[in-house]
């Protein structure tokens, strides 16, 4: 095994990778990059998560292969597990359809803003292609304690300082965003046994509302049940629905004495209850 | 392959990080831009330590996660903030204050 | 399955566990033989469940067909892969049917760091019963938890659908705060074993299991492991009572069947998480470690010790899910974050500070103090549970309040200290029975009663018709 890692992460006399991580550069690297673009053109903000979700896991496999094995678990951890969860919450809760506008508040922003990233893009690749580079060392010496502890001396000793700044500002960014997001209550919070309460004392009804259509002879959303007595229960149809007037005669599905009663007549089914004081009654709760 | 291919995927991925938060106007969007910049800085950071050999370049990226998270955390607190009030999480429609 | 390729990348240069002689073929068969040991033992815990639910329900369970109702399992799987493949017409399609696929992949990588036994000899190559082990498996196996979530957000998403959005966002909010609390026990084990290898951690157990030196992290574990695979009294992302069943509402047949197999497999996962890292790995219990110089410790039989902790923590699932109620979402949530990272935090500070003791007075045996205080701990748990128990402050007695069995309208029974006030009944019989000396006036009394009967009970029967 031992070889076979140093085999995949190792580099060369000449200071080249090995073939297999050259072989996982090149199938992940496009793949990479492919996402990130999906930051430019994706039109739902929630595949523009998902693919940078997907660009940061990449990352992290490059780190494991460039021999950083903590930080490589910490950004899966971090960076998809918290970080970007946290970007599909706020998406979820702020609606996830909130779209861009078109409409372009500072004219000729679009190309400007084209030029720049085009450009900066253009200055850091000719830079870091035409630098010369040192002979790179690797990191076979500086992990020989495993990378997790050779990490952890240097995070704890030269830069314990750092950590501590870093720990403080993090508790610091959390309590502000309890504040910012924190929302004063108006009214007294009603807990569930004094809701209980008030309807008891309101002779309220105590059950949830019956479901629609269950104990009719038919299994449709605007078919009222029936209550034992055989008599169709107003509510159980959605309120929406009887507002609408797009509630089903119940009559034509209550159970009958007559046997030639029950054969519905075909536009007897479609029939509507458009009577406006029902319609009224059907507002309560 | 040798390192130099990291740090252009780096630069690429930092290039594309940049043109998302000029061109973008969804806030949310427009954070996951400097998500990605910093990202590419990170990977950056980790190749240059397997350059040099000492482990303070994956020590300057694991801090640079931390600040990151503190970042977000903020960030997207201020645009659930602003959601509230103004219905919107594009970024032109933060303009109470101008005028 | 990719494990095998990505084992072989991950693998730190010094492992704990010794890879040397593997080659190829030993890779994919002890890849091969994880999967398929998941895949037999989903088959088996569906059986197990049913059948254990059921006993604890006093009703059968599935007894039909096979022996005990055994080959059930199958049926069922058999019915999941034949039914309607359905996709939603609101459904965004790829998101869709990535996110199974997301759930069932994540759920599959964890067995890779997990050590089933010591070194054995697999066809003459001597290799240890494990796939892979690097010096991050505790921080892999929280990495992989945390992308299998996007397999629930973004199949609740992508439904386009309310109840599986709901439970999509029910469940990252807790698999992100319960993951916290997990990761805070985790962390305890690391510290007290010094490598977050799975198997060195294995290793430092070889004297005391952690669940017995650091029991509360292992409480915390086994809590926030229920919390993390959305059992009940923790399943609120897929609540039946209130969200039909949450994130995978609109999923059917093999696509929901993914999600099960993870469901399922990540039970296997937290359990065999929670035997390496707590119970000792594939350790033989105690008495049994002793036998013959340890003759339980080597070969094939670790295995069996392994196969049988991993079942107690799935006897545990299913216990609690036939012992317990659902938590209402914001007593969980106040549970999680109020209650287990405080003291998982505690706990981690303590740990660490007894860790740095130990290493400061290296060559002082430390042992014998920790194990007087745990024993003092002990004693002062056991001596609370016999102080007496501090007294609710009793309600203020104030002047009882005359019992009013018609408050607002419904007939009350008087609660214990109340009394019904006296009958006017009881009180009109005892007079007919005086009266009845007198023959003269029975007949009066009579017919006073009679309307009065009825004029108090009409208005209450016909109110409880209304109802």
């Amino acid at each position: 095994m031992t070889s076979a890692s140093s085999l995949v992460t190792a580099l060369t006399e000449a200071g080249t990778t090995s073939s297999g991580e050259a072989t996982l550069f090149w199938v992940l690297a496009p793949l990479m990059v492919l996402g990130a673009l999906g930051l430019l053109f994706s039109r739902r903000t929630i595949h523009v998560a998902v693919s940078i979700a997907g660009v940061m896991v990449g990352l992290a496999i490059l780190y494991v292969a460039q021999e950083a094995f903590f930080l490589g678990f910490v950004q899966i951890v971090v960076y998809t597990g918290a970080i970007m969860m946290l970007f599909l919450f706020v998406l979820m809760l702020v609606g996830v359809d909130a779209s861009d506008s078109l409409v372009e508040t500072i004219s000729g922003q679009r190309w400007i803003g084209l030029l720049a990233g085009l450009g900066t893009g253009a200055v850091l690749v000719g830079i870091v292609t035409r630098a010369s580079f040192a002979a790179p060392v690797g990191l076979e010496a500086a992990n020989t304690d495993t990378n997790p502890v050779g990490v952890s001396r240097l995070v704890f000793g030269n830069y314990v300082l750092a950590l501590e700044v870093v720990g403080t500002l993090l508790v610091t960014a959390a309590l502000g965003a309890l504040v910012l997001t924190h929302r004063r209550r108006l009214t007294r919070k009603v807990g569930q046994r004094e809701i209980a309460e008030a309807k008891v004392a309101q002779g309220a009804r105590l059950t949830p509302l019956a479901a629609p259509g269950v104990y009719a002879r038919h299994n449709a959303m605007d078919v009222p049940a029936l209550d034992p007595y055989g008599e169709p229960i107003e509510e159980s149809v959605s309120r929406v629905l009887r507002i609408r007037g797009q509630e089903a005669a119940a009559e034509a599905f209550a159970l009958q004495e007559d046997a030639e009663e029950r054969a519905v007549p075909e536009d007897e089914w479609l029939t509507t209850t458009e009577d406006p004081d029902e319609l009224e009654g059907g507002e309560q709760k | 392959m040798s390192l130099t291919n990291y740090l252009v995927l780096s630069t690429l991925l930092f290039t594309i990080g940049t043109m998302a938060v000029l061109l973008r106007r969804n806030g949310i969007i427009v954070f996951m831009g400097v998500e990605l910049m910093l990202n590419a800085t990170n990977l950056a950071l980790v190749t240059f330590s397997r350059m040099h050999g000492n482990l303070d370049g994956q020590v300057f990226a694991f801090f640079v996660m931390v600040v990151a998270a503190a970042e977000v955390v903020i960030g997207l607190a201020i645009i659930v903030a602003i959601f509230r009030t103004r219905r919107s999480a594009s970024v032109d429609d933060v303009n109470l204050l101008r005028n | 399955m990719n494990t095998v390729t990505l084992g072989s990348l991950l693998a730190s240069p010094h492992p704990v566990a010794d890879f040397s002689n593997d080659n190829g073929w030993i890779w994919l068969l002890k890849a091969v033989g994880i999967v398929v040991f998941l895949l037999v033992s989903v088959l088996f815990a569906l059986w197990f469940e049913r059948r254990l639910v059921a006993r604890m329900q006093l009703r059968p369970g599935p007894n039909w067909h096979g022996p005990a109702g055994a080959w059930q399992s199958f049926a069922d799987a058999g019915k999941l892969l034949l039914k309607e493949d359905m996709t939603v017409k609101a459904a965004d399609k790829v998101v869709y049917h990535v996110a199974p696929l997301i759930s069932v992949t994540c759920a599959l990588l964890i067995y890779a760091v997990i050590p089933f036994g010591p070194e054995v000899s697999i066809f003459g190559v001597v290799t240890p019963l494990q796939l892979t082990d690097f010096s991050g498996g505790v921080l892999y196996i929280l990495g992989v938890t945390a992308l299998g979530v996007y397999g629930i957000v973004l199949g609740g998403w992508s439904s386009g659908s309310t109840y599986p959005l709901l439970g999509a966002v029910r469940s990252t909010a807790q698999i992100i705060s319960y993951e916290l609390s997990m990761s805070l026990a985790l962390i305890a084990v690391v510290i007290m074993s010094g490598s977050m290898s799975t198997s060195a951690i294995v290793e430092a157990q070889a004297q005391f299991w952690w669940a017995v030196t650091l029991f509360p992290a292992f409480v915390l574990y086994v809590i926030s492991m229920v919390g993390e695979t959305n059992r009940l009294p923790f399943d609120l992302p897929e609540a039946e009572g209130e969200l039909v069943s949450g994130f995978m509402t609109e999923y059917s047949s093999m696509k929901f069947a993914w999600f099960f197999l993870a469901e399922y497999i990540n039970m296997l996962n937290v359990s065999a998480v929670a035997t390496t890292l707590f119970l000792g790995g594939w350790r033989a219990p105690w008495p049994l470690s002793a036998i013959n110089d340890g003759m339980f410790n080597t070969g094939w039989w670790p295995v069996l010790w392994f196969v049988v902790k991993v079942w107690m923590f799935m006897f545990l699932f299913v216990w609690i899910r036939g012992s317990l109620l659902r938590f209402r979402y914001d007593q969980f949530m106040k549970f999680g974050w109020k209650v287990l990272i405080p003291i998982g935090l505690v706990f981690v500070v303590g740990v660490a500070t007894i860790q740095v003791l130990r290493l400061e007075l290296e060559g002082v045996d430390l042992r014998t103090p920790l194990m007087i205080g745990a024993g003092v701990v002990v004693v002062l748990a056991v001596l609370s549970l016999f102080l007496p128990e501090r007294k609710e402050p009793e309600p203020e007695l104030s002047e009882p309040e005359p019992f009013d069995a018609f408050a607002g309208g419904y007939p009350v029974p008087p609660l214990p200290g109340q009394v019904l006030p006296p009958s006017p009944r009881a009180a009109r019989r005892a007079a007919a029975q005086e009266a009845a000396a007198e023959p003269g006036t029975v007949a009066v009394l009579e017919a006073e009663e009679a309307p009065q009967d009825e004029a108090g009970q009409t208005p209450e029967t016909k109110e409880s018709d209304d109802v």
